[in-house]
């Protein structure tokens, strides 16, 4: 943590709600204190002076605030593979494993299938080949993102509370298996606000077939107000829900109606200058006309070039959902939007990563889709230089088990003993690795690593100290890493 | 950097500048033994320090035990080492141990454990500590471990003279009404108590808001509707002394009271209909719940019952289906049907239970002594597993492990059916079984005949029933004569039809319900932790309150329950507990005034607001009390009072001194609850159906929000059109797919419990406002009704306008109406009804609209 220009605020000091508004809805309440210093330390307390005569602007929650310290990226695209990818068939080079294909071992599993201490074991179904100047071992599953090791820092360690899908997702995504908590797009435009006011600060994009288990818990904003909830986001048609109108009404008549709908409301603000919530409803109506033309210009790919889109893969069947989806994180990015996360795989079973039957057949399928897109993000952030600033994060809530789940077939259980994420882009160092499994790839060993490390490396490189990051709800201090917090990885930090 | 201005602040809080603090440390360590030539070690109390202080103190010398051995508090300590030896090699720096641990040399060597290793600087630090050879500054070390164990902050946590005397712990003693000037302000004590401080401060309460605007606040207020024109008109010209109150009556007595009051209740219990988590299944009738709470409010219960209902309705002397249905409140929580670990698992769902009767009934956040002592309030750790004991007995579904054997499971539920119900039920089960028996016994005839034709080989087989039926099938056609096959088929399919029939479900609630008579023995979890168990504790209120601990009767022989939860029931209600009234006193008041009395409704805690009128609260709580517990009695005192009378105008002078009105000099605005909205807008289109109770109702979804769900088809229901418009205190609340424009506009969360709504302003509300599919259906519904009551399209206008804001429109306004509708037809060569519709949506979008003065 190296943060020259780090700002003394213990605390937060990221309350910075209009006064009217967080003095009525302090769901579990601020102290007197805490509640003045965080005010003063905003320069809320005079500015709200001000704000009384209906004059001083509104503040939208979700206006770009000033970090603790310099951040190394400044947005975040969170790629999710739902349902748990192999690491020991895609990142996590396991040469033991391959002899000992069909032998059944010794070895401690936990999954779907519950608590196991012997195990046949399923052989890497796919070669690894070596890439880029760091020499990194990467399975055929992936050859277009092993292109970019240099650019990739690899976490072999991470471990995580559960290997039960639905509170493994919770904990990926809020840091805790229990269900209720924000998510960490919601606490990062908590923090930091977001680039672009006519943009949605928290992007989700879901895979065709459906969200993933538990649907909107998993980009919810919990106890927070809903202004942080991610917004989902369609690649095709109209982008988000309600920006078209549903009886056709042209622009124009809406550009009527709006003229004389403020009329009104200017009106009826004349006798209450005093409300500055009136005022803002005012506003939010300004911003919601300027969304409307916002979104579908930032969906709309098709002035890209063509060697852009098959860059990303978007001339092919298989790839062209997952590229269109990545460059529009990249044009999102352009845009100002804080943070976006992107799902592969959706629904149940084979429809996304949870490979319990068919190894082969799954992971196949679903890094198929997801090579060549996640390949062209990357290479094409770098080559506009958006790379130094943003935070490209791969992985799914867990890995999988060394060993087959069921007496015959590949298919393998969860594994939230072990398994591998990595990232890439603003603040991470390229072409290293940090941690390991066993040889078996059954747990992690070295430098162990939980998903509250993961979530305090985003935030630390966001600008953010994770310690200082809270929410006060249910008599508690919240943060995302925890009551106990963590410290970020170093390792992979530049 | 960051550990160092942590440090700092650890030290002297925020009390203190920086400067002020170097002062006060540098004149501490002129005290210590550092002799007065020597400069203090700036390298050790600015940089080794804070990383020993965080990192390393809590397991090494802060506690009363020493992890490993190891002491790292002072330098002989350090140099002494651990159990495993010494720790720094002054000779070979490098060669320590102590760096290799906090290098994380590997798995066997990872110092600190589970925070993850320190940063580069820090271990830097350490390295370059013991390079200088290890200078300690053994006072600053002191202060700053005493200073990290009384965990920085200025609350007082333990239970003393002085806690106990916190404004929420103390008795309620019915405090002296004062007396002021003003005539007017001193008939109703609520006003006397408000205008006393006003006076003191130099301020004045506003003047009365006109008839309109004080009814449509009172209609909402109550029952979540606006009056119609016609009742504002009746109103404002009924010069009885009695009018306000006859509104008032006429409001309490509505049954639509308990649908909004209900509401207010619901967000605090953490009402839902599913589970959450991955299947997010349906709770079996939970909707029977939010039902009883409507009538109860309804019926006015008394507070002290309806709080013992949910606690203990199952083991109260004169149990009631509603008292049953009640104990539900236990059952509304979230609850993963595939724990990751099964005891845990276990004290999560008594958490959960807890936490939100803390909450709710106490206005404490009792959770958080779940892992250690409040680190505010004086709730010792102890406390919370004292409380908890109370639940203890109390089953929780957790269906793996050793609690795979529970009798109950997620299903269990109680049978509300009455004597009559069940007797039929019965009957019409045993008229069924015997059909179904004498068909059988018919058929089986038959087939005694053909399976006597069987082979040897065919006999063996048909010992399984699949191939006997398939031989059957296979031979009745030429061993049964014409008619007896047609008799043969009509009654294998008659059989068919008996036993598809399925008997109408006798009604069940869902309930609570315990283990028997004998309760397991309760434990402090050290850490929360299920697996580490502490001292065993019985049963015991909040020790800062001073009552006695209750006698737990023994276990009574066949009882099918341990009865403590009566003794938790009966001790929140008493006249003399502390909290309770004050509690729900509060509540009434925040959904009247906009805010509580205590702004922080459900943590009346150190950490909460202060009440900004303590005496008037504790009036309030008193008249409840004296009131037999009526809540509508209390409604109705406030609602008599001037202040409940203020209009919400600014003052200059008022704005200046009180900007936020914790004096309450006028009444706020609020802008309407998304149910609130929602209800009102199908009201204004002659759409809403009033009907009450019953299963929820589903909205219709868009496409977008369905395909959110893991099963996008099988993620919501679909209910025929009359239903979808009923009010929306009916509308189905799954956990992981929540009604969306109830969501847009704030509704709870529920996953926990909610005192407090947020109110945001985002465009996203704009969108559906002005675009969505429901908005412009009923701008549509809207326009049709204006256009068959008024005639021009002048007076449908004002028609719009009347109904949308309870009030006869300005002539400006109108003009205003008709200069859009007029720039539609003529610029934009729209319809006359098209543009009707697109002012009935502007109607809809204003701020008049979902604002209340």
């Amino acid at each position: 943590m190296k943060n020259q220009s780090y700002r003394s605020n213990p605390g937060g000091g990221f309350c910075r709600r209009t006064r009217r508004e967080f003095l009525h809805n302090i769901g579990g309440g601020f102290t007197s204190l805490a509640l003045t210093g965080m005010l003063a330390k905003d320069g809320f307390l005079s500015q709200q002076t001000l704000a009384s005569d209906g004059e001083t602007e509104w503040m939208s929650p979700m206006k770009p605030k000033a970090p603790h310290f310099l951040p190394k990226a400044k947005n975040v695209i969170f790629l999710f593979m739902y349902g748990g990818p192999s690491h020991v068939d895609t990142f996590d080079y396991k040469p033991d494993l391959y002899p000992l294909d069909g032998k059944t071992i010794d070895v401690k599993t936990f999954g779907r299938g519950g608590h196991k201490n012997q195990g046949r074991v399923v052989g890497p179904k796919w070669g690894f080949k070596q890439y880029g100047q760091s020499g990194k071992y990467v399975s055929d599953l992936f050859p277009n993102v092993g292109e970019h090791v240099d650019d990739i820092a690899f976490i072999h360690s991470m471990t995580a509370e559960s290997p039960i899908h639905g509170s493994a997702m919770l904990m990926m995504n809020s840091g805790q298996i229990l269900s209720g908590r924000p998510s960490m797009g919601s606490w990062v435009n908590y923090g930091l606000g977001t680039g672009n006011q006519n943009l949605p600060g928290y992007v989700v994009m879901l895979d065709q077939s459906g969200g993933p288990i538990s649907g909107a818990k998993n980009w919810t904003s919990g106890y927070m107000p809903a202004s942080y909830q991610g917004t989902v986001f369609r690649p095709k048609g109209t982008p988000i829900l309600d920006l078209k109108n549903a009886r056709n009404m042209s622009a124009n008549e809406q550009q009527v109606l709006l003229k004389h709908l403020s009329h009104f409301n200017h009106g009826h603000l004349s006798e209450r200058v005093d409300n500055s919530n009136l005022a803002a409803r005012i506003a939010s109506y300004e911003l919601a006309y300027k969304m409307q033309s916002s979104a579908p210009e930032a969906v709309d790919v098709e002035g890209e070039a063509d060697h852009i889109k098959t860059m990303y893969g978007i001339d092919h069947d298989r790839t062209e959902d997952f590229g269109k989806k990545c460059l529009l994180a990249r044009r999102l990015v352009e845009r100002g939007v804080r943070f976006i996360q992107i799902y592969s795989g959706g629904a149940h079973n084979d429809q996304n990563w949870d490979a319990h039957g068919d190894l082969k057949k799954n992971h196949d399928w679903h890094a198929g889709n997801t090579d060549k897109p996640i390949a062209g993000l990357l290479k094409d952030l770098k080559q506009r230089g958006m790379l130094d600033e943003t935070l490209v994060i791969w992985g799914g809530e867990f890995g999988r088990q060394p060993t087959a789940e069921y007496a015959q077939g590949t298919g393998r259980d969860h594994n939230a003993y072990g398994f591998t994420m990595w990232m890439a882009g603003g603040g991470i160092k390229g072409g290293v690795s940090v941690g390991e499994t066993d040889e078996l790839g059954s747990q992690a060993v070295t430098n162990r690593f939980q998903v509250k490390h993961l979530h305090s490396t985003v935030l630390n490189l966001m600008g953010m100290n994770p310690m200082d990051l809270t929410y006060f709800y249910a008599g508690l201090d919240q943060r995302l890493v925890g009551v106990e917090g963590a410290q970020p990885i170093h390792q992979i930090m530049t | 950097m960051l550990e160092h201005d942590r440090f700092y602040q650890s030290i002297v809080g925020s009390i203190f500048p920086r400067q002020i603090y170097l002062l006060l440390i540098a004149s501490l360590l002129w005290d210590s033994n550092v002799t007065s030539d020597e400069a203090p070690d700036v390298h050790f109390t600015d940089t080794v320090l804070p990383v020993l202080n965080e990192h390393c103190f809590k397991c090494h010398g802060a506690e009363e035990k020493i992890k490993g051995g190891l002491n790292l508090t002072s330098r002989e300590a350090v140099l002494q080492g651990g159990d495993s030896g010494p720790v720094v090699n002054l000779q070979n720096p490098q060669e320590s141990y102590l760096l290799e641990m906090v290098s994380y040399k590997d798995s066997e060597h990872e110092m600190p454990p589970n925070k993850g290793k320190l940063s580069p600087s820090s271990i830097k630090a350490l390295a370059q500590w013991i390079e200088n050879g290890l200078p300690f500054e053994a006072e600053a070390a002191q202060h700053a471990l005493e200073e990290t164990q009384s965990d920085s902050s200025s609350y007082d946590n333990s239970i003393n003279e002085n806690t106990r005397n916190w404004w929420a712990f103390r008795a309620i003693k019915a405090p002296q009404v004062p007396d002021v000037s003003s005539a007017q302000w001193n008939r109703n004590p609520i006003d006397a108590f408000l205008f006393d401080r006003l006076e003191n401060n130099n301020l004045s309460p506003n003047p009365p808001a006109t008839r309109q605007t004080w009814i449509r606040r009172a209609y909402y207020d109550l029952i979540g509707l606006p009056p119609s024109p016609e009742d504002v008109v009746a109103f404002e010209n009924d010069r009885s002394a009695k009018a306000y109150e006859k509104v008032i009556d006429h409001l309490l007595a509505s049954q639509h009271y308990g649908e909004k009051w209900g509401r207010h209740w619901l967000d605090l219990v953490r009402y839902a209909e599913t589970n959450g988590y991955e299947r997010d299944n349906p709770k079996p009738d939970a909707w029977r719940y939010r039902d009883y709470v409507i009538k109860s409010f309804n019926e006015d219960k008394p507070y002290d019952r309806f709080v013992t209902e949910q606690i203990a309705g199952d083991e109260i002397q004169d149990a009631t289906v509603d008292s049953i249905v009640a104990t539900g409140f236990q059952r509304l929580g979230i609850w993963d049907d595939e724990p990751v670990d099964a005891d845990q698992a276990f004290f999560d769902g008594l958490d959960d239970v807890l936490s939100t009767t803390g909450q709710a009934f106490m206005g404490l956040t009792v959770g958080c002594a779940r892992c250690h002592a409040h680190k505010i309030d004086p709730m010792p750790h102890e406390d919370y597993y004292r409380l908890l004991a109370f639940f203890s007995n109390t089953y929780n579904n957790i269906r793996q492990g050793k609690y795979k054997k529970s009798p109950y499971s997620l299903n269990t539920t109680t049978i509300i059916a009455s004597q009559e119900e069940i007797r039929k039920h019965d009957q019409l089960k045993e008229t069924l079984e015997a059909q179904i028996k004498h068909l059988e016994v018919r058929i089986a005839e038959y087939e005694k005949l053909i399976v006597a034709t069987f082979s040897n080989p065919e006999k063996e087989d048909a010992k399984d029933k699949r191939t006997r039926r398939t031989l059957i099938a296979e031979k009745r056609a030429e061993l049964l004569d014409k008619d007896q096959l047609q008799d043969y088929l009509a009654i294998e399919e008659e059989l068919k039809e008996l036993r598809k029939q399925k008997l109408p479900q006798l009604a069940r609630a869902l309930s609570m319900q315990e283990n028997g008579p004998t309760a397991p023995m309760t434990h402090v979890l050290l850490r929360g932790n299920a697996h580490s168990k502490g001292v065993e504790v019985k049963p015991g209120f909040p020790q800062i309150l001073g009552f006695p601990d209750p006698v737990i009767p023994e276990p009574v022989e066949g009882a099918r329950s341990s009865g403590r939860r009566k003794i938790l029931a009966d001790w929140l209600t008493r006249k003399d507990n502390p909290l309770t009234a004050r509690v729900i006193s509060n509540r009434v008041w925040q959904f009247h005034f906009g805010r509580g009395i205590c702004r922080t409704p459900s943590n009346f805690g150190q950490n909460g607001e202060k009440p900004t009128h303590p005496l008037l609260l504790d009036w309030l709580a008193t008249y409840l009390m004296d009131n037999g517990w009526s809540l509508k009695k209390l409604h109705k005192q406030i609602m008599l009072s001037e202040a409940y009378q203020m209009s919400s105008r600014g003052q200059d002078n008022a704005l200046e001194i009180d900007p936020e009105n914790n004096l309450f000099w006028r009444f706020d605005m609020r802008r309407l609850a998304a149910e609130e909205i929602r209800d009102s807008i199908l009201n204004l289109t002659g759409k809403l159906n009033l009907q009450m109770r019953g299963p929820s109702i589903y909205t219709p979804v868009p496409e977008v929000i369905l395909a959110t769900a893991s099963r996008p088809h099988a993620a919501w229901g679909h209910s025929p059109e009359d239903q979808q418009n009923r009010r929306s205190v009916y509308v189905y609340i799954k956990r992981s797919l929540h009604e969306p424009l109830l969501k847009t506009f704030d509704m709870a969360d529920t996953d926990s419990a909610c005192s407090v709504r947020f109110t945001t302003t985002v465009p996203t509300q704009a969108l559906t406002m002005l675009n969505s599919e429901f908005l412009n259906d009923q701008a549509e519904a809207f326009a049709n009704r204006i256009e068959a009551d008024a005639k021009t399209t002048r007076e449908q206008i004002a028609q719009a306008l009347r109904l949308s804001t309870s009030r006869e429109p300005e002539l400006n306004e109108i003009d205003q109406g008709l200069a859009m509708i007029d720039e539609l037809k003529t610029q934009l060569k729209v319809t006359e009804h098209q543009a009707m519709q697109r002012f009935c949506l502007l109607v809809l979008n204003m701020n008049e609209f979902v604002y209340l003065d």
